[in-house]
């Protein structure tokens, strides 16, 4: 394919490719924040290697861009099958990291196995519902979708990564939805997940699930077999979860415990939220001023440099700063998932929602953790925290989103 | 674009899609907003307080005088040199190569340590303790090229009379974590120093004083802009009842023994005037981190050091012991003055048991006064069975043996008295024979006491008062008012005033008669009232014994000296405290004394006569 002016001109989403330069940006220059003159010594050269992992990610955009969508649909099962394979590795040589095994380390490289899995999950999910065959009225294709997901999520719950595991799930969902799921199936689906996280957050939460709940059964009326299943599938739910919580590793009962209530524990988990979000409010409109924030300087904010450099960008660049990136997120999901709808591609289609979906979790529960709203997971924000694999992921499913947008009328 | 019914379920599904990220901004945005401009203030001036630390500001410990306030342990600057990690990050491995040989640290000491720290890294971090001068010196001139070094002065304990009083005075350590766990609750840190014995133990609570703190307030960069300080307070001097004088000539005589130990005391008051014992340790090895092996020899040395032999050290009396055998006879009219038993011709035969007399050939027909003098094992054996066990642990009681003279620095030892129901205990019911009574009456047998009950046994014989012996005389503020310790009043002992005066008789002519042991215990000018005794032991020869006061009318000073394995109390023990009173009595220098009467110049003994 020869590009063309119109190609540049007319095709190329260039608000989209913007919106990534600029998260780009945001992200190295809260990197030379977090790794300034004055902060640790350790963390020094991590804005250098960042770019490294930038022009690597550019690389992995350049290559989806170049070659033609039927070869990622011919080789999307292949990819998911290599994913897979690297995820048992990483299984059985992982390398230890702050509590979990995530890594794998194949020479010098270390290979965050789950980052590449998630394109990995996109692929062979895209494939398999772009068939016109698959319809989302039969439960068999329901649970052939489900089990391509489920795979890779039981292989990083083994792990364990609970944050990873859950943008899995988000991706799936969104994605079986696109592909024509009942709104009533949504809800038998969704509904178990608010419960179990209301049921996690005590008696009253979890009372005033079941009010909301049996309040939108008498709206949508569903089928009286639906119904019964309703209730008790979500009965169920709420008594065996605190069974479940014993099972759990515990630091990730310490990150849910912290997430409900930060102030007990002000000196351990609890300490990276109330210090992430006093950096974030002390940034105030305008910021303290690039390299200035006391938070990130005085090492006060921990992780810096991945998961709460979002409150390294609030503390120094204020609620302007803050809303910019919140804003550039959402304009490269948005892009996206317009792309999944103007692309006449079918496979190309799912492909977007599931990038889409991916970006848009990562980025919600990235930034609410920063700000107290969701639990400490450890996922990155995309484009932004410091990090290989999943900068070189991200940039990669942009770049097949930008590959649609100059095929996609083909 | 789709088109057709598809088209529009598609467009359909996108805007829930959309809707529902949207949304998720949007609370994302309300949030934002809610911390970063409706609760800007409350964040930034949390912000402000983290930007704020608290730097503990140690307190200069108390010092501790002699009687007449004269410094015995004192406090010297120390320089602590640490570096700032955040300040050295860069340069680190320059300035180990510089600096370590500078301080005679091995290299890589300080890389190792700045690497191995990942917060705080705008605070010191510890390099080198009691940093020698030089280094200070080499510090303050290439300031420059040593971006990051920082030291601090702190105060260190100094003696300047090295190891004299080692014992009483005790040592202060640095915390170990064992003792931090029961002590955090107090105010103590890792790192900060404790009384671990003697009176810096005792006295902590006031020597300690109290930590003061400095609030800095930090840039970005660590810098300090702004401190604020609450100064701490000086811990309370403690003024001692110990007279340096006396106790450098008690260390001087006991530096002769091997194993040992000496106190001397004011018998009206109390007051500890010397205290020794032997071996002695440095306590200076303390003042600093206290290496291992240093650590170990002091404990596993058999010999003890760091055990007060004048508190803790029990041993059997001996001879010292016959007054209390003689008081019990001549207070249950056993005897009196005028009696006297079987000639003494070095044995004595009691059942199938011979019992013999230190001098072979014999002492002859004897009273209690002149057996006294002589210190007859033969007459005393025979007046230990008329007297029998109890009637003897009953005067033995009333002198305070076998109970805690409540001395004020612990632990103390309570001693042993024998007694029927003692040696029930020890040995089991009739597993011991009638002949122990023979044992007890001179001194041997189970009974045990320490160097400092004896002291206040001799006192009470010279003042018929029992005393609380003590060693704090006063406690001294900041601002030099001084709070007296009120020592506890002497309390009387239930024993007749003319048969002490008897008893008393009897123990000067130890010192001046012609069969009399301790001889050379004599003060020209003065009647020395005392008794030697050597206790038998079963590990080699006997500990020589010796207990006294001086003068013998109105004594100022009474003294009990042990020398463990040293022989014949008359040869060793009595000489030492000869010095000791001769340097109270002679030399120029009188201990202060803030009530007591002035002391009784020469006078004769007619009054104590028979």
């Amino acid at each position: 394919m020869a590009l063309t002016a119109r190609h540049l001109g007319e095709l190329f989403d260039w608000p989209l490719a913007l919106a990534a330069l600029g998260l780009v940006v945001a992200g190295w220059v809260g990197l030379l924040s977090a790794t300034g003159a004055t902060a640790a010594s350790r963390m020094q050269g991590l804005a250098s290697v960042q770019l490294l992992w930038v022009a690597f990610a550019f690389c992995a955009a350049l290559a989806a861009l170049w070659l033609p969508v039927r070869f990622w649909y011919g080789i999307a099962y292949i990819v998911y099958g290599v994913t897979l394979a690297l995820l048992v590795l990483t299984l059985f040589y992982g390398a230890r990291w702050m509590g979990a095994e995530r890594w794998l380390v194949l020479g010098p490289i270390r290979i965050q196995a789950s980052e590449l899995g998630k394109v990995g999950l996109i692929l062979a999910l895209s494939r398999y519902l772009a068939n016109h065959k698959v319809t989302m009225t039969r439960l068999s294709h329901f649970l052939g979708a489900l089990a391509i997901t489920l795979v890779p999520v039981a292989l990083i719950r083994q792990q364990p990564d609970l944050g990873t595991a859950a943008v899995y799930l988000a991706i799936f969902l969104p994605m079986v939805y696109w592909a024509g799921l009942k709104n009533l199936h949504l809800f038998v689906l969704v509904v178990p997940i608010v419960n179990a996280i209301c049921a996690f957050a005590g008696w009253i939460p979890w009372m005033a699930f079941c009010l909301a709940f049996v309040g939108l059964l008498f709206l949508i009326r569903p089928p009286v077999l639906w119904t019964v299943l309703l209730v008790v599938v979500n009965l169920t739910i709420g008594i065996i979860t605190p069974a479940i919580w014993d099972r759990l590793e515990p630091f990730q009962q310490r990150r849910i415990q912290t997430f409900f209530s930060p102030e007990k524990d002000p000196l351990g988990a609890g300490y990276q939220i109330i210090q992430s979000q006093v950096a974030i409010g002390s940034g105030g409109m305008t910021g303290k001023g690039f390299q200035q924030g006391s938070q990130t300087q005085l090492a006060y904010l921990p992780e810096t440099h991945t998961d709460f450099i979002f409150a390294v960008l609030g503390e120094e660049w204020g609620f302007v700063g803050t809303l910019a990136v919140v804003g550039l997120l959402l304009l490269l999901v948005w892009r996206t998932i317009r792309m999944g709808l103007v692309t006449n591609n079918r496979f190309a289609s799912f492909v977007c929602i599931g990038i889409g979906s991916m970006i848009a979790f990562q980025s919600v529960v990235n930034i609410g953790m920063t700000l107290g709203l969701m639990p400490v997971t450890g996922l990155p924000l995309p484009l932004v925290s410091y990090g290989g694999s999943a900068t070189i992921t991200v940039g990669f499913a942009l770049g097949l989103v930008l590959s649609f947008g100059l095929r996609g009328y083909e | 674009m789709l088109n057709g019914e598809y088209g529009t379920q598609q467009r359909r599904r996108s805007a829930v899609l959309m809707g529902a990220i949207a949304l998720a901004f949007f609370v994302i945005a309300l949030k934002l907003y809610m911390l970063q401009i409706a609760h800007h203030d409350e964040y930034r001036t949390r912000a402000e307080q983290n930007a704020m630390r608290t730097v503990p500001v140690e307190a200069v410990r108390g010092r501790i005088l002699d009687r007449n306030g004269r410094i015995i342990v004192g406090n010297r600057p120390a320089y602590t040199v640490g570096v700032i990690p955040a300040e050295v990050a860069e340069d680190v491995e320059r300035l180990d190569s510089v600096f370590a040989p500078v301080l005679g640290i091995p290299r890589l000491v300080i890389c190792s340590k700045v690497r191995g720290q990942h917060r705080r890294l705008h605070r010191p971090l510890e390099v080198m303790r009691d940093t020698p001068f030089s280094a200070i010196a080499y510090l303050e001139e290439h300031r420059h090229e040593l971006r990051g070094v920082v030291y601090f002065v702190e105060s260190r304990r100094r003696y300047p009379y090295g190891r004299l009083g080692a014992h009483l005075l005790g040592y202060v350590r640095e915390l170990r974590e064992s003792q931090l766990v029961t002590s955090r609750d107090q105010g103590y840190a890792l790192g900060d120093f404790m009384g671990q014995s003697g009176i810096e133990a005792t006295y902590e609570e006031r020597l300690r004083g109290q930590k003061g703190e400095e609030y800095q307030e930090v840039t970005v960069s660590g810098r300090v802009v702004e401190s604020l300080r609450r100064e701490p307070v000086r811990g309370t001097d403690v003024r001692l009842t110990i007279d340096l004088h006396l106790q450098q000539v008690a260390e001087a005589a006991m530096d002769t023994v091997k194993r040992g130990a000496l106190v001397a005391m004011d018998p009206r008051s109390g007051e500890i005037l010397a205290m020794v014992s032997r071996p002695t340790f440095d306590p200076d090895v303390f003042s600093f981190v206290v290496p291992p092996e240093v650590w170990r020899q002091l404990n596993d040395d058999e010999e003890r050091p760091l055990f007060n032999r004048a508190t803790m050290g029990t041993y059997p009396p001996g001879s010292t012991a016959k007054m209390i055998t003689a008081i019990a006879a001549l207070e249950n009219d056993v005897i009196d003055t005028n009696t006297t038993f079987r000639p003494c011709t070095g044995t004595l035969w009691y059942g199938n048991r011979r019992y013999s007399c230190w001098a072979g050939k014999g002492h002859g027909a004897l009273n209690v006064i002149h057996a006294i003098e002589a210190s007859c094992n033969i007459f005393f054996f025979q007046l230990g069975d008329r007297v029998g066990l109890d009637r003897w642990s009953e005067t033995a009681r009333k002198f305070g043996l076998g109970e805690p003279t409540g001395v004020d620095i612990l632990p103390e030892d309570n001693g042993i008295v024998a007694s029927t129901e003692a040696y029930d205990r020890r040995l089991g019911r009739w597993r011991w024979g009638r002949g122990e009574a023979l044992n007890v009456a001179i001194g041997q047998g189970i009974t045990l006491v320490t160097p400092v009950q004896m002291v206040c046994y001799v006192s009470a014989l010279g003042t018929g008062s029992l005393v609380t012996p003590h060693l704090a005389a006063g406690f001294i503020d900041a601002d030099g008012t001084e709070q007296l310790v009120q020592p506890s009043d002497p309390k009387a002992i239930e024993v007749e005033p003319e048969l002490l005066a008897t008893i008393r008789h009897a123990m000067i002519l130890v010192t001046e008669g012609a069969r009399g042991t301790a001889h050379r215990s004599r003060v020209p000018g003065y009647h020395v009232a005392g008794k030697t005794g050597t206790a038998e032991n079963p590990h080699g020869e006997g500990h020589s014994w010796y207990v006294g006061y001086v003068p013998a009318e109105d004594p100022v000073i009474a003294v009990a000296v042990i020398c463990e394995n040293a022989g014949h109390g008359s040869d060793v023990a009595a000489p030492i405290a000869g010095a000791l009173f001769r340097a109270r009595l002679l030399d120029g220098e009188e201990p202060r004394n803030a009530e007591g009467p002035q002391i009784a110049q020469g006078g004769g003994i007619g009054s104590a006569e028979p």
